[in-house]
């Protein structure tokens, strides 16, 4: 819904008003919106085109006894406002006592009242530009007998929170994004990019990179199972760090003893070349710049990992209070609160010094690994144990060269210890949107690990 | 107890009477005058969902709330077809305004991509569908006061939150419910119109435990979703969380000192909740047209089942019988017609192993030259496009089997039995997979025996299910139903059910994660 910051604060203080009519001395209420275009896409034709216009409106009340509860509704009309706050009020109602319930967020002198990083481009870009955009990626793949499957998107982004504690805060955004395959019956290579301007995003180049990969990945042949030292792209390394912070890096997984982080803070968990931060200042120019959660907190510094040793997880104010500490500013989108609570959106792996073909040179004799598929980080999260296949090009490197391509391999292995194998680290950032989670967007490098585990093959 | 038919003019949209229906006509009407257009539809959906989850942090201590909450959400879509381009969109709200608004969108997406889309799509013709369904709800989960469903959810946590003894130290115990309804309209200019009510919900239990060395974690049914049927609140009682809540604290806390599932070739049994998700991950999305004519290649991938193996390929052994069936009662994936109208239907995928049938729609149908829509159009709500999507996909029981799990495992010499999925991986052709499990036992002598700690079993799909020798009887088959099966882009969760019988599968790679 295209609201104006002052239209959409003066919904959010009617529904703090309707809160107070259901009977909440304290109450919250949190507005995420977007208008977003997608074209989706295969065999170089559009399969999914679509706009959509949607949002949610949370609001939280807060009775006695710390008692908490919830409801979000999709509708900012006076009606909905009142079912949710009545709805929101009957779970607190009936909800235990919360002994560590520390209050929703107050005003924020440090947080801009009304943000907006958004880029015109991508507020502009209409069907006929998407359009126009897969038209020119074709063109790149259709010479050399290839065709391409992908998706773009462009988001026009706002969220807003305002609580009877004092917060106001608005923030309009844009993102663009775009992921494509090259492929025919024998082979595929990927490209990906995400940026808050669709002017930055360079789709016939990415197009071109995807082509480039597919070309590479021909006369595939078989590599055994077993240790191998490989060369992960930045796509790689994301899913990886996703499934390790959806497991570990929140305050409820520190809390209840299942993350890597828990009982270890200042001890090694990895090796020194892992330093994992989320930085809404990161200088670089994709980073996320979301400045405050889904409760009106501003999204701080948080150092996960720091030179190999744990720190401390990103908090909502919830898990917070119960961990004796402020809030990081990490909760969750909306609606997302069930999968994996406090989340590090905007994750960075700190980078190396080594170029491209440095980190070539540097691998020597192993595997490329472009893109993963289906990892999963459930088995074991204190070791970080995280299975899941390559796809979309593995390759064969042999001192230092591209020397062919490789069938698809499944991993298994713990990464706590992987990442104690790490033996370069590449000097660029690139950012990934995340996989699993909503809105998150990671930082990665190339990565060197030897010795990784392949237990299996799709052959 | 509201039937399998229902009349629903006149749904109350917060508290204010819409006809829904001139709503959806009207959205119709913005587009179906337009010279280009060969085909459009209209859906109006209200989506409500709450989940409640109960935690106890501390052995003996009080029950705190955790996530969750009420949702409700309403609005309108518009699917437009010119040549052969879509167009999609969606606003909130069910109002004449949304309406317009959503097919002007609509008709502009597709006009756009028309000039790079082939000049038709093929699609099957199907009988429009017509008339209302809802699920069959003996107690309204919506209409059950807060109060209740925490205390229904207190008793089987208080059980797994009280002290454990032993050196073995609580992190969490959770008891979880949810509930979702979707009411929803559908109309489209070839003259279908359907109001639909779709019900689904259920319960689960958690224990997560620290001892020895060890972090343990110990579900019923399932975790995540939990147990998931397509049911009013009436199915919490058959999940049994009372019963299963002490079984549940006793295995975990033995998990802290089993010894790790050897490594190896085995016989495998998996009981009917792991068998599920086997179901879901190697067959159910393997099935899926979309898939095999790649057009979900860039998030979800693709399928080995490519449409010149139709009819030819051998899946499994003759004992592999797996069906699509939209009418199974009581299941989530159960429905009147699909999202764009069609009627839901039952289609053999599996039949005595060979493979002969896809999950599809009319599009992907057309595409693929099979002669009907198999009726899995299904969209999450209603600002997203129906995709093709599993319905209830199952696995027969044979007649002449085992009539428990216990007989099957009395017939068993040897191996390993699985339970409980822990961790999921496949690839993008969904040939090589591997799942972990909460807990396996050895099979000795026909005799369930040794508790085995972080199992998993890895193979390739059909490698797999030709190993199949063994199915237990009807009297063993349950149905279970997952809520956040993940597809599309942007993702869409969906209800998605699968019933088994226990089965026994021969010469699989086992191992343990630890």
């Amino acid at each position: 819904m295209s609201l104006t910051s002052d239209a959409l604060l003066a919904r959010l203080e009617a529904a703090l008003g309707a809160a107070r009519a259901a009977g909440a001395a304290e109450a919250e209420a949190s507005w995420e919106g977007t208008r977003q275009g997608v074209l989706r896409f295969a065999a170089s034709a559009p399969t999914q085109a679509m706009i959509t216009d949607e949002g949610k409106l949370r609001i939280r009340v807060a009775v006695a006894g710390g008692r908490v509860g919830s409801a979000l509704t999709g509708s900012l009309d006076d009606a909905a406002l009142a079912h949710a706050a009545r709805a929101a009020h009957a779970l607190a109602a009936a909800a235990p006592a919360e002994p560590t319930w520390g209050g929703f967020a107050p005003r924020d002198p440090a947080l801009a009242a009304d943000a907006d990083d958004g880029a015109a481009a991508t507020r502009a870009a209409g069907p006929a530009e998407r359009a126009a955009l897969l038209a020119q990626m074709a063109e790149e793949a259709r010479p050399h007998g290839l065709v391409l499957a992908g998706r773009l998107s462009t988001d026009a982004q706002t969220t807003a929170v305002a609580t009877t504690a004092g917060a106001r805060a608005v923030h309009h955004t844009t993102e663009a994004s775009l992921t494509v395959i090259a492929h025919d019956d024998a082979a595929s290579g990927y490209a990906a990019a995400v940026h808050g301007d669709l002017a930055d995003l360079d789709a016939p180049a990415l197009a071109r990179s995807a082509v480039d990969g597919a070309l590479r990945g021909r006369d595939a042949t078989t590599v055994a199972p077993g240790a191998h030292d490989v060369l992960l792209s930045p796509w790689a390394v994301s899913e990886l760090l996703e499934w390790i912070a959806l497991a570990s890096f929140g305050g409820p997984s520190v809390l209840d003893g299942t993350s890597l982080l828990a009982g270890r803070r200042g001890t090694p968990v990895t090796g020194p070349a892992i330093t994992l931060v989320d930085d809404p200042a990161h200088a670089h120019p994709a980073a996320l710049r979301r400045p405050f959660d889904a409760e009106g907190t501003r999204r701080q510094r948080a150092v996960l990992i720091d030179k190999g040793h744990a720190g401390d997880p990103v908090t909502d104010r919830a898990s917070a209070a119960r961990l004796g500490r402020p809030s990081t500013g990490h909760a969750p989108p909306l609606g997302e609160e069930l999968w994996g609570g406090p989340f590090p959106s905007g994750l960075s792996l700190a980078a190396g010094d080594l170029d491209d073909a440095a980190l070539l040179a540097r691998l020597d004799t192993g595997l490329l690994v472009t893109r993963l598929h289906y990892v999963n980080g459930l088995d074991d999260p204190r070791r970080a144990v995280l299975t899941g296949m390559t796809r979309d090009g593995l390759l064969r490197v042999e001192h230092g060269r591209v020397v062919g391509a490789a069938h698809n391999l499944r991993f298994a292995d713990a990464f706590t210890a992987a990442f104690e194998r790490i033996d370069g680290v590449g000097r660029a950032l690139t950012a990934v949107a995340t996989h699993w989670t909503r809105g998150g967007r990671f930082l990665c490098p190339w990565l060197i690990v030897r010795g990784l585990t392949f237990t299996g093959s799709s052959r | 107890m509201r039937g399998a038919e229902a009349s629903l003019d006149g749904i109350t949209w917060y508290g204010a009477a819409v006809r829904v229906e001139d709503v959806v006509a009207a959205a119709l009407d913005g587009v179906r005058r337009a010279p280009d257009v060969s085909y459009a539809d209209a859906r109006a959906v209200l989506a409500e969902r709450e989940t409640l989850t109960l935690r106890i942090e501390e052995a003996g201590g009080a029950p705190r709330l955790g996530a969750g909450g009420a949702e409700r959400s309403e609005g309108i879509s518009v699917r437009v077809l010119v040549g052969g381009a879509w167009g999609f969109a969606a606003r909130p709200g069910i109002t004449a305004a949304s309406a317009a608004a959503a097919a002007a969108d609509a008709l502009a997406v597709a006009r756009a991509g028309r000039s790079i889309a082939p000049p038709t799509l093929a699609r099957t013709r199907e009988e429009p569908g017509v008339g209302t369904w809802a699920t069959p709800v003996v107690e309204d989960p919506f209409a059950v006061p807060i109060a209740r469903k925490l205390a229904d959810l207190g008793r089987p946590l208080a059980i797994l939150g009280a002290d454990l003894g032993g050196g073995a130290r609580l992190l969490t115990a959770e008891a979880r419910m949810l509930w979702r309804r979707d009411t929803s309209t559908f109309a489209s200019t070839e003259g279908a119109r359907t109001h639909q009510v779709r019900v689904a919900g259920g319960a689960g239990i958690k224990l997560i435990v620290e001892g020895h060395g060890r972090v343990v974690t110990r579900t019923w049914p399932m975790d995540l979703d939990g147990g998931v049927l397509g049911r009013g609140y009436e199915g919490v009682a058959t999940l049994d969380l009372d019963v299963h809540a002490p079984r549940i604290r006793d295995e975990a806390l033995a998990l802290l000192t089993a010894p790790p599932c050897p490594a190896g070739r085995s016989t495998l049994i998996l009981d009917t909740p792991q068998l599920a998700l086997q179901i879901h991950e190697s067959c159910g999305h393997p099935c899926e047209g979309d898939r095999a004519l790649g057009e979900e290649l860039s998030l979800a991938g693709g399928s080995f089942l490519a449409p010149d193996k139709l009819g030819k390929l051998t899946y499994g052994s003759r004992h592999v019988n797996l069906v699509a069936d939209a009418r199974v009662p009581g299941a989530v994936g159960t429905f009147g017609w699909d999202d764009e109208g069609v009627a839901a239907r039952r289609t053999a995928l599996i039949s005595r192993g060979r493979f002969v049938g896809y999950l599809t729609g009319r599009d992907v149908a057309g595409r693929l030259g099979v002669p009907r829509s198999a009726g899995c159009m299904r969209a999450e709500h209603h600002a997203r496009p129906p995709i093709i999507r599993m319905t209830n996909v199952s696995l027969d029981p044979d007649p002449q089997g085992a009539p428990s799990l216990d007989a099957l495992i009395a017939d068993t010499t040897d191996g390993i039995l699985m339970t409980t999925n822990r961790s999921w991986s496949i690839d993008d052709l969904r040939l090589n997979f591997r799942f972990g499990c909460e807990a396996a036992w050895k099979i000795e002598r026909g005799k369930r025996t040794q508790l085995l700690y972080a199992p998993f079993y890895t193979g390739r799909t059909p490698t797999f299910w030709a190993g199949c020798d063994a199915i237990a009887a009807p009297s063993a088959f349950q149905t279970w139903g997952f809520v956040s099966c993940g597809k599309g882009d942007p993702i869409q969760l969906m209800a998605v059910g699968h019933g088994c019988a226990p089965a026994r599968f021969r010469d699989v790679e086992v191992g343990s994660s630890a």
